[in-house]
Order: C-alpha cells, then sequence, then structure tokens
C-alpha cells in the first residue's frame, strides 16, 4: 500500500488551513471594521476643518465688511466736525481693514473667485481712503466745498464697494459647495474600497470553507472504504492518493499496520499448513504401530516361532516409537512458533490501536480550532454591532448640527439685509449635515451586510464541525475493526494452546507405549512362555497407540480449525 | 526695492530702441542655449525685463552668469539664465512661476524684483500651492516688503526688509527734524514702508505732522500740501515710486513749500531729472563707493555696458552669484541650493556671502540680516552717500 509524503508547506494540513486561513479572514474584516471607522472618523474630521476655515472666511469677511463701512462712516463724520479723534477713527479702521484684508488673503482654499474679488476690494478701498483723505486735507485748509464735491465724485465707488464686498459672501457659498462635493467623492471611494475588501473577504471565506471541506470528505471516504474492508479481513487494503496533514499519517498508520498483519497471518498460514502436514504423518505413523501392535499380537499366539522374530518386532517398534518422538518435537516448536507469532501480531495490533488514538486525538484537537475560530467570528459580530452604536452617534450629532443650522437660518433671518449671506451659509451647513448622516446610513448598511456575511460563515464554520464529527465516528470504526482483529488473534493463540497441548498429552501416550514395549522387550527372551502376560502387555499397548490415534486426530483438527481461522483472511 | 504693484509707475517712461534690440537678443540667444541638457545647469530670471529697471536687473544678472562660467562654470558645467518677462504683473509672476517650478531643467530662481510679484509667487515656488507640485529656491532681488519675510523656507531676498531700511532712514529724518510728515502710495509697499518709518520715528522720540496716502490716479497733491505748508512741516518722507515723488516735490515746490524730502530706494531714479529735486535723500540698496566689491562690480558693470550699475543691477548680480556658490557647494539641485541658502552664516553652514550689496546672512525668515543700508543724498545730478546714514 503506498502513501505518497504529504508535500511539505503550510497549508497542506486542515488545521494549519483553518488557523492561517481564519487569521486571515479575521484580518480582513478587522481592515474591513477599522476602515469603516476611520471613514467615519476621517469624514468628521474633513468637515470640521472645512467649517473652521469657512467660519474664519466669514468672521474676517464681516469684520472686514465691518470695519470698512465705519472707515467711511467716519471719513463723512470729520468733513461734518472735524476733530483729532474722528481722524484718529479714520486712521485706525483704514489701518485695521487693511489688517483683516490681508489677514483675508493670507486664507489657505481661496477660490479664483474670491481671489478676484479680493483684489477689487482692495483697489477700491485703497482709490477711496485716497480721496477721503485728500478731502480732509481741503476741509482743513478751508476748502469746504471741494472737499464735499470730492467726496461726491467718489460716492459711486463706494457703492461699488459694498457690493463686491457682497460678493465675497457668494464667493464662500461656492466654496461651501466645491467642499460638500469633494467629500461626497471622498466618501465614496473609500466605501468602494472597502466593498472590494468584503467581497475578497467573503471570497477567501468561501474558498478556505470550500477547500477545508473538500480535505476532509475526500480522505474520509478512502478511509471509510480501507476500515470496511479491512474489518471484512481483506488486507489487500490500499490507500492511493494525496492524503492532506492529518489524513495523511493516520493512513500511513492504517496502511502499515495493514502490511504487518498481511505478514503475519501469511506465515501463519504456512505454519497450519506444515503442522497439518505433521499431523498427517503422525496418524499415519500411528496407524502403523497400531498395525504392528496387531502383528505382536498375532506373533503372541506362534510365540514359539522364536524369540528373534520377536526381537526383530520389537526393535521396528522401538524405531517407529523414535520417529514418532522426532515428528512431536517438531509439532511442538512449531506450534511455540505459532505462539511467538501471535503474540507479535497482538502487540502490532495494540500499537495500530494507539496510532489510532492519536490520530483520534488529533482530529479532537482540529474539532477544538474550528469551535475557537467560530467562538472569534462570533466576537466579530459583537465588534459590528459596536460600529452600529458608533455609527447611530454620527447620526445623532449629524441631526443636531442639522436642528442649530436651522436656527441659525431663522436667526439670519431675523437678522434681515445683513443676515442673507450668513443664511447661506446655513444652508449650507445643513446640507453638510444631511450629508453626514445620509455617509453614516451607508456605513450602517456596510455594517449590515458584513453582519450577515459573518452569520454565513458561522454557518459554514457549524457544518465544517460536523464534518470533523464524522471523522471522529470512522476513527472509531477503525478502532473497533482493530479490536475485532485482536480477538481473532487470540483465538489463533488459543487453537495454538490446544495444539500443544495435544502434542503434549501425545509425548505421554508414546511413553506409555516405550515402557510396554520394553516390558514386552525385556520379558520376551526369558519368559517366552509367558504368553498370557505378553498378549496382555499386547492388548496394553494396543489400547495406548488407539489413544495416540485419538490425539493425532485431534491434532490435526486443532490444525485444521488454524488454518480455517487464517484463511478468513484474504492476503 | 521696488514694490510696484502693477508696471504702471514705469510704463510712462519709454525704453530706447538699442536697450529693447539688445534684450531681444539676449532671451533669444539664451533660448537658444538651453536646450543642451546634462552639460548646462540652468538659473531662471524673472522681472519686469521691458522695464528700465529690469533691464538694469537683467544686464546684472548676465554679468555675474560671464564671470561664473569664465571661472570653470559650476564644476565644469555651463551656467544659462532663463529669463522671464512678468511685467511686474503679479497674474503673469504666478504663470511664470508654475512654468519654472514644472521645468526640470531649472535648479533655482533670481528674481522676481518686486515686492508684489514675489509675494503672489512665493506659494508656487514654496510647494504650497495644490495645483503645481514641487518647490525652487526663490532669491528675490529687489523686493524689499517686510511681507516678503514671511513667505515660506523656499524664498529669500538680496534686499533688506522696508521695516529695517525704514529704521536706518527715521534715524537720518530724525537728525535733520523731529516732526516728520509721512505720504505714501496706498498700497503694500507703501503702507508697510509708511508704517515702519512712522513707528521707527515715534520710538525715536520724533513726531508724525501728516500721514497721507496717495493712489496711480493722484495727479494734485496740492490738498497735502497746503495743510503742511500750513503747519510749518520742514521734512517731507516720501514712501513711494518716484514718479510719484517727482511730482510732489514739483507741486510743493510750485506752491512755495520749502520742506526737504527723503525716501526709500524707490526715489533713486530722480537723480537724473534735474535740479529741482537737489538735496532729495535717498535709501540705497547699493552704492559704488561703499565697499570694495561694490566698486569691482561697478568697474566690471562700467566695462561691460559702458554705464554706471544701479541697485537692481547689483542685486542681480549678487542673487546669481549666490546662487552659483550654492550650486558649486552643494551640487545645482534645487533641494542643495535651499539647504546651502537655509544654513548660509550659520552654524554648519557657509560663510556668509560677500557681494556687491553687502555681507549676506539669512534669519529664520529669509531677510538678509544687519545688511547695510546707505543713505544718498542728490548732489549735483549724482547721488553721494550722505555722511552718518550707513549703519
Amino acid at each position: 500500500m503506498s502513501i505518497r509524503e504529504a508535500r511539505t508547506g503550510f497549508f497542506q494540513s486542515i488545521r494549519d488551513r483553518l488557523t492561517y486561513g481564519g487569521a486571515f479572514l479575521v484580518f480582513l474584516i478587522l481592515a474591513l471594521a477599522l476602515g469603516s471607522l476611520w471613514t467615519v472618523s476621517r469624514l468628521t474630521g474633513r468637515m470640521d476643518e472645512r467649517l473652521g476655515s469657512l467660519r474664519r472666511t466669514t468672521e474676517i469677511g464681516s469684520s472686514l465688511e465691518s470695519l470698512i463701512l465705519n472707515q467711511i462712516a467716519s471719513g463723512e463724520r470729520y468733513l461734518v466736525s472735524p476733530s483729532p479723534q474722528i481722524a484718529q477713527q479714520f486712521a485706525d479702521f483704514g489701518r485695521q481693514s487693511h489688517e483683516q484684508r490681508r489677514q483675508y488673503k493670507d486664507l489657505k482654499d481661496l477660490t479664483p473667485a474670491e481671489q478676484q474679488e479680493i483684489v477689487k476690494v482692495e483697489g477700491l478701498h485703497s482709490r477711496i481712503e485716497v480721496e477721503y483723505a485728500l478731502a480732509h486735507a481741503q476741509r482743513d485748509i478751508g476748502d469746504q466745498a471741494g472737499a464735499l464735491a470730492r467726496v461726491a465724485a467718489i460716492r459711486p465707488q463706494t457703492q461699488e464697494l459694498q457690493q463686491e464686498i457682497s460678493k465675497i459672501s457668494a464667493a464662500q457659498a461656492e466654496k461651501v459647495a466645491v467642499a460638500s462635493t469633494q467629500l461626497k467623492t471622498q466618501a465614496r471611494t473609500t466605501e468602494i474600497v472597502l466593498a472590494i475588501i468584503g467581497i475578497v473577504a467573503a471570497a477567501i471565506a468561501a474558498a478556505l470553507v470550500f477547500s477545508t471541506i473538500r480535505g476532509i470528505t475526500r480522505p474520509l471516504h478512502e478511509l471509510v472504504t480501507a476500515a470496511d474492508r479491512l474489518g471484512q479481513g481483506d488486507l489487500r487494503v490500499s490507500l492511493n492518493g494525496n492524503m492532506t496533514g492529518e489524513f495523511a499519517s493516520l493512513a500511513g498508520a492504517f496502511s502499515g499496520m495493514a502490511v504487518q498483519l498481511r505478514n503475519i497471518v501469511g506465515e501463519t498460514v504456512s505454519t497450519a499448513e506444515r503442522i497439518g502436514t505433521f499431523a498427517s504423518d503422525l496418524s499415519s505413523i500411528s496407524e502403523e504401530v497400531a498395525a504392528s501392535s496387531g502383528e505382536v499380537a498375532t506373533a503372541m499366539v506362534g510365540i514359539a516361532s522364536g524369540a528373534e522374530t520377536q526381537s526383530q518386532g520389537l526393535q521396528a517398534t522401538q524405531e517407529a516409537l523414535d520417529e514418532m518422538k522426532a515428528r512431536a518435537q517438531e509439532i511442538s516448536n512449531a506450534s511455540r512458533m505459532v505462539v511467538t507469532l501471535t503474540g507479535q501480531i497482538f502487540e502490532v495490533a495494540t500499537r495500530s490501536r494507539q496510532e489510532v488514538s492519536t490520530a483520534l486525538a488529533r482530529l479532537v484537537e482540529i474539532r477544538d480550532v474550528v469551535q475557537a475560530s467560530a467562538n472569534q467570528v462570533t466576537e466579530l459580530e459583537q465588534t459590528s454591532l459596536q460600529i452600529d452604536r458608533f455609527v447611530e452617534t454620527i447620526t445623532g450629532i449629524a441631526r443636531q448640527t442639522n436642528l442649530l443650522a436651522l436656527n441659525a437660518a431663522i436667526e439670519a433671518a431675523r437678522a434681515g439685509e445683513h443676515g442673507r449671506g450668513f443664511a447661506v451659509v446655513a444652508e449650507e451647513v445643513r446640507k453638510l449635515a444631511e450629508g453626514l448622516a445620509r455617509a453614516a446610513q451607508e456605513v450602517a448598511q456596510n455594517v449590515h451586510a458584513i453582519r450577515s456575511r459573518i452569520e454565513g460563515v458561522v454557518g459554514t464554520m457549524g457544518r465544517g464541525q460536523e464534518k470533523v464529527a464524522d471523522v471522529e465516528h470512522v476513527s472509531k470504526g477503525a478502532d473497533a475493526a482493530l479490536e475485532q482483529i485482536l480477538a481473532a488473534v487470540d483465538g489463533v493463540r488459543m487453537a495454538a494452546g490446544q495444539v500443544e497441548d495435544a502434542v503434549q498429552r501425545n509425548g505421554a501416550a508414546m511413553e506409555g507405549v516405550e515402557m510396554a514395549v520394553a516390558e514386552v522387550s525385556g520379558t520376551s527372551e526369558s519368559h517366552a512362555a509367558s504368553a498370557e502376560e505378553v498378549s496382555a502387555a499386547a492388548e496394553e499397548q494396543s489400547a495406548a497407540t488407539q489413544e495416540m490415534s485419538a490425539s493425532s486426530m485431534e491434532l490435526l483438527h486443532a490444525a485444521e480449525r488454524m488454518r480455517e481461522l487464517v484463511s478468513g483472511f484474504q492476503t | 526695492m521696488p514694490r510696484p504693484l502693477s508696471s504702471r509707475g514705469f510704463s510712462r517712461r519709454p525704453l530706447p530702441r538699442a536697450v529693447f534690440l539688445a534684450l531681444a537678443a539676449a532671451v533669444g540667444a539664451s533660448a537658444c542655449g538651453r536646450g543642451g541638457g546634462g552639460g548646462q545647469v540652468t538659473f531662471a530670471l524673472s522681472g519686469p525685463l521691458q522695464q528700465d529697471y529690469g533691464v538694469s536687473t537683467q544686464r546684472g544678472a548676465e554679468l555675474a552668469v560671464k564671470e561664473v562660467n569664465a571661472n570653470g562654470g559650476i564644476d565644469h558645467r555651463q551656467l544659462v539664465l532663463l529669463p522671464k518677462d512678468d511685467g511686474a504683473d503679479k497674474e503673469k509672476a504666478i504663470a511664470i512661476a508654475a512654468e519654472l517650478v514644472k521645468d526640470p531643467r531649472v535648479v533655482a530662481l533670481a528674481g522676481p524684483v518686486n515686492s508684489g510679484t514675489t509675494i503672489a509667487s512665493a506659494p508656487i515656488y514654496n510647494g504650497q500651492a495644490g495645483s503645481v507640485k514641487g518647490a525652487l529656491p526663490q532669491l528675490a532681488t529687489t523686493a524689499t516688503s517686510p511681507d516678503v519675510s514671511r513667505l515660506g523656507d523656499w524664498t529669500y531676498r538680496i534686499a533688506s526688509s522696508d521695516s529695517a531700511n525704514a529704521v536706518v532712514l527715521a534715524s537720518t529724518a530724525r537728525q535733520l527734524t523731529p516732526r516728520v510728515a509721512v505720504m505714501y502710495t496706498n498700497d503694500d509697499y507703501g503702507r508697510g514702508l509708511a508704517g515702519a518709518f512712522r513707528d521707527a520715528l515715534v520710538k525715536g522720540g520724533g513726531e508724525v505732522a501728516e500721514y497721507d496716502p496717495f493712489s496711480d490716479s493722484t495727479a494734485d497733491f496740492s490738498p497735502y500740501l497746503r495743510r503742511m505748508q500750513m503747519r510749518g512741516v520742514q521734512l517731507v518722507f516720501v514712501a513711494g515710486l518716484d514718479v510719484a515723488a517727482a511730482a510732489i516735490i514739483q507741486q510743493a515746490r510750485g506752491l512755495g513749500l520749502q520742506a526737504r524730502f527723503i525716501g526709500g530706494d524707490g526715489l533713486v531714479p530722480l537723480v537724473g531729472k534735474g535740479p529741482t529735486y537737489e538735496g532729495t535723500l535717498v535709501g540705497l540698496l547699493y552704492h559704488p563707493a561703499a565697499s570694495d566689491r561694490a566698486r569691482a562690480f561697478a568697474q566690471a558693470y562700467h566695462q561691460a555696458y559702458g554705464a554706471d550699475p544701479d541697485p537692481f543691477a547689483a542685486a542681480a548680480y549678487d542673487a546669481v552669484m549666490l546662487l552659483a556658490a550654492a550650486a558649486r557647494a552643494n551640487g545645482p539641485t534645487r533641494e542643495g541650493i535651499q539647504r546651502y541658502l537655509h544654513t548660509l552664516g550659520q552654524n554648519g553652514g557657509a560663510p556668509p556671502f560677500q557681494g556687491a550689496t553687502g555681507d549676506i546672512k539669512f534669519d529664520a525668515h529669509g531677510d538678509p540680516l544687519n545688511k547695510g543700508f546707505a543713505v544718498g543724498v542728490i548732489t549735483n545730478g549724482t547721488i553721494q552717500l550722505n555722511r552718518g546714514g550707513t549703519r
């Protein structure tokens, strides 16, 4: 029986396959979970960043607007009632608005529209500021009319400046739209990546389960067939093909056992045959002895025919007895050999049983590994429930932000014209919140999908456990078969014992014959006349030879039975 | 120095035809020369190359290239100049920056010339603009605005900041009279210089009599000048360009205001405009008499072009010479040159660069540290160093 050596490598044994495959699967599912968490947190971070930048632009924009308007107001005031305080105010507002505008220009992520607006605002504001300063100088040197005319001439530019400032708000709205589109795109990209990871994880899980089941089913079937045949006594069992890991060692033990059994049974059969030959020889010799005894009895009637004839007859008897003794010795040796062989059989069978037990123990380990993997997957299911809760929290925050944005819109509406820009911003914030809520909802759906896949994996692992239980069942069957073999071997040993007994009893009977012959020999010469005595001795001898013949038959019978027992095996 | 945020201040002066032709020839020659690749090291030059001061800038830079190549080039590789005309326009400067950063041949930029273009293009040279990947060392020549100080690790300049120059000008002014009127062009340059001057003056115990803005479109300065006359102002600080300063001084003389005028390096071009401007005090980034190296440069420049160099030429000359020294020391790569500039004059870096405009080492903002800034007086159609005006 030939078993191909299991190829070396990680994934040859079922245990390795389950351990490493399961670990990789767990890693992928963890990556999926962490990826979802990361996406949600990154989206939140991006949103904070965008909102923060928006807030800064809005703050600087509105502060710039109020500073410029204040400067123009104090410029007007100075023309009506000039005072150093108002002149100082005019200069201060001017300096602060230039500073604010510079900060605005330094802001990152300004759109081209904003950049254009701020350059326009800068040009208009600088010109208006110069005109007011010149008007103040005219007022200071007493040219009141010239000052007022100068200010009146610049008024269209002042109105244009106000319009341009309000355009900055519009540019901010555009920025919000761009930011929200970017966030959506980012969310979608991440979703696709997560979906791919999910599909890969599912595919690997399916491949793992399929290959494990396949790795168990095929060798299992071969082992079942082989064990059945062994149970029916067919020792020609051959386990061919590629066995993986644990199955390879089980099949190896099984095959080794069958080979050794076959060798031993072969030897036993030939020994039994030899015993049979010896026994039939013995039987025919016994018959010869019986015949010669008869001859002795007959010779007794014509005893007078002389001691010579008697002496020759006795000598022939003695020779026959000697030969018989030698044969009996051979039988005794043969049966001792049978006992030794059966001892070996017993030993081999016991060792095989131990190996089967070891394989059984390994199967139990596999069952434990499968159980452990199942537990880990169940824990993952728990983790995904936590992600659910996290998503609920995010949804809550989004709802809250939405409410705040609505409130802000209401406040902005109450503020009227001045709040118009802010109302636009509030509306966009609200849209962003909606976007976040949607994104969170999508993450929740993803998590649900992942969980249903995890449940699928749990089910598959359960089926894997059932398969392992089947393997265990078969191994127990092999164990039982071995037990039967052990019982059969015991029968052989008992039969061999009986042969030994028969041989010994035969020996005792022969000694009786020998003694009787010696007696005849001793007395024949001196008591030729005592024919009755001789006759009685001959009778005695005849009885002894009959006994020997019977024990020869018994021996023959025992040898026959042994051969029958052994011939049950097909070698 | 100049700050022109637009080119308008300079375009009024027609460009001499000969200069234009020479410039076209120079641009053409370097355009033919740059395709060579492996055997060359390319520096870009950016500035308003069709303005007078742009022509000076390019002459100074080309003189430096000639000297570098006459002394073995950069590790036996020819130094090539790639000139780009930004017209002192911010948007053009931004487009040029994007083009240069993407051009793998260019390892450093000498320029821009103006503060406005330097500030506008700096985010691109510093790799902060999302649209253009990479960075390029930007060594501005005469940008003096204080705002150039905080633009990034890839931006440096030859000229000292207006905030440093204003301290020298304020101390000169205070020695003449404690009460000074300030007129400034209402843009980043004018506000920056005027504000620094006012702060330095007040800190030194002086008084600001007036603080008057004007713009490019201001033609009539008489309201300010008549108020100064009324208030008895003796000294007027003008933070602006020579064109506006010329109009102011002419109108002041017309009104009979006898006050003296003082200004930054932007007023230097008044020197050739006639006797009206005699006695005007001007800040100088470069003066041929300031040092031996300044004299040597003036001599070489005169030999090459038959004219005396102005601060624009000197700053451009220093910029190219400093970049060449950096490329020789750290290899002609953008990173190597940036590292050289970053550590110049500091522990672990090269010793301060000795240029025609003074000794150059940089502070953490990329500004030259403790660089000399001279004050000159327009005297008989030339500029003489004002005694005691140099730090």
